[in-house]
């Protein structure tokens, strides 16, 4: 004798099968069986068909012609452009910085300036090297944790 | 519209691709653009964002064009890639079931035209609510939904899509089906 549970993942198995046209003789007669025995699963059984048939009068909407000539030359443009920031968002950095620097020394090496302005300086630029390295190791955990970061296959 | 058939790419131009050939890449772009972009649209449920999200998934192909192994098949490669595409954009966006998508172009449609203009309406009616409550599922009931029943895979090519064993494909059809169900109750479907 089966169990409970046995009994409903039969009835889930031959449901399914039901639906999706894989019943042989012997488990189309054992399924009709078991829903003349069983209002609900016959009820439900009826509910999904419906269900599966009004999503048979649907079709994914489709774009215009149009838009596949410009969806492939927007690609090719953004593969063209992705070196081009990369190699522009590098250089930035690198000016950026050494700029940054220059400035600081000059800044810090000046004797006509305050002590208090040269310390709130210092402050500003380790209060900016805090919050960066706080997001760097942010999106660096992120990036970790991230469930399909292994596109290798 | 979509079938794993027309996904498969010869190792070949894998081959050429993974060696930076571009008229390769331009082969299985136009091979594999459209099956991209309608998956795409299945989770995202908008035009505009599937054509982004299919177009980055390209990209993220032609850059990580070297690590491919070519003896396998490229698009569970390139599903990955979209589906971590698709679920980041949800994410970021916070876009949620009844958001703004109701304002936009429509994603699902009716398969037909129906004689009646009576017809036509109920159709489009229907359309519009099945919409509705495919959107409210979460993206992995409704990618398993709308690639079997309207797509049309087999249990088989939706194993080797999602990459999922045969009789987990059933498991998770039978569970989209109710929580479908569930939805079209709720939102007081009337069954034709």
């Amino acid at each position: 004798m089966s169990t409970p549970d046995e009994t409903s993942e039969k009835l889930q198995y031959l449901m399914m099968a039901a639906l999706d046209g894989g019943l042989n003789t012997k488990e189309q007669a054992e399924f009709e069986a078991l829903l003349q025995a069983d209002e609900r699963a016959r009820l439900e059984f009826e509910t999904l068909k419906r269900n599966q048939n009004s999503m048979k009068n649907l079709k994914l909407t489709e774009p215009t012609p149009e838009f596949w000539d410009a969806w492939n030359q927007q690609l090719f443009t953004r593969i063209e452009r992705g070196a081009g920031w990369v190699l522009f968002t590098l250089g930035a950095l690198v000016v950026l910085l050494y700029g940054a620097w220059m400035m600081l020394e000059e800044l810090l090496a000046d004797p006509e300036l305050a002590w208090w302005l040269k310390a709130a300086v210092v402050m500003l630029v380790t209060g900016t090297l805090i919050l960066l390295v706080s997001l760097v190791r942010e999106r660096w955990f992120l990036h970790k944790q991230e469930r399909y970061k292994n596109i290798i296959r | 519209m979509m079938n794993a058939e027309a996904t498969e790419i010869r190792p070949e131009v894998v081959s050429r691709l993974k060696n930076g050939d571009k008229s390769a890449f331009q082969e299985v772009v136009s091979r594999l653009q459209k099956q991209v972009y309608y998956h795409a649209l299945i989770v995202v449920r908008s035009h505009e964002d599937a054509a982004d999200i299919s177009q980055r998934a390209f990209i993220a192909l032609w850059e990580n064009r070297a690590r491919i192994d070519s003896t396998r098949p490229l698009y569970p490669w390139l599903y990955t890639v979209l589906k971590r595409l698709s679920l980041n954009l949800l994410r970021d966006a916070g876009r949620r079931p009844f958001d703004r998508l109701d304002d936009r172009p429509a994603w699902l449609s009716p398969a037909s035209d129906e004689p009646g203009p009576q017809q036509q309406l109920e159709r489009s009616e229907q359309a519009k609510l099945l919409s509705r409550c495919l959107g409210k599922l979460n993206p992995g009931d409704r990618e398993m939904l709308v690639l079997r029943e309207i797509e049309g895979l087999s249990y088989a090519e939706l194993s080797e899509w999602l990459q999922i064993p045969k009789g987990t494909v059933m498991s998770r059809l039978y569970m989209a089906r109710k929580r479908l169900k569930k939805e079209l109750e709720e939102a007081g479907y009337e069954y034709p």
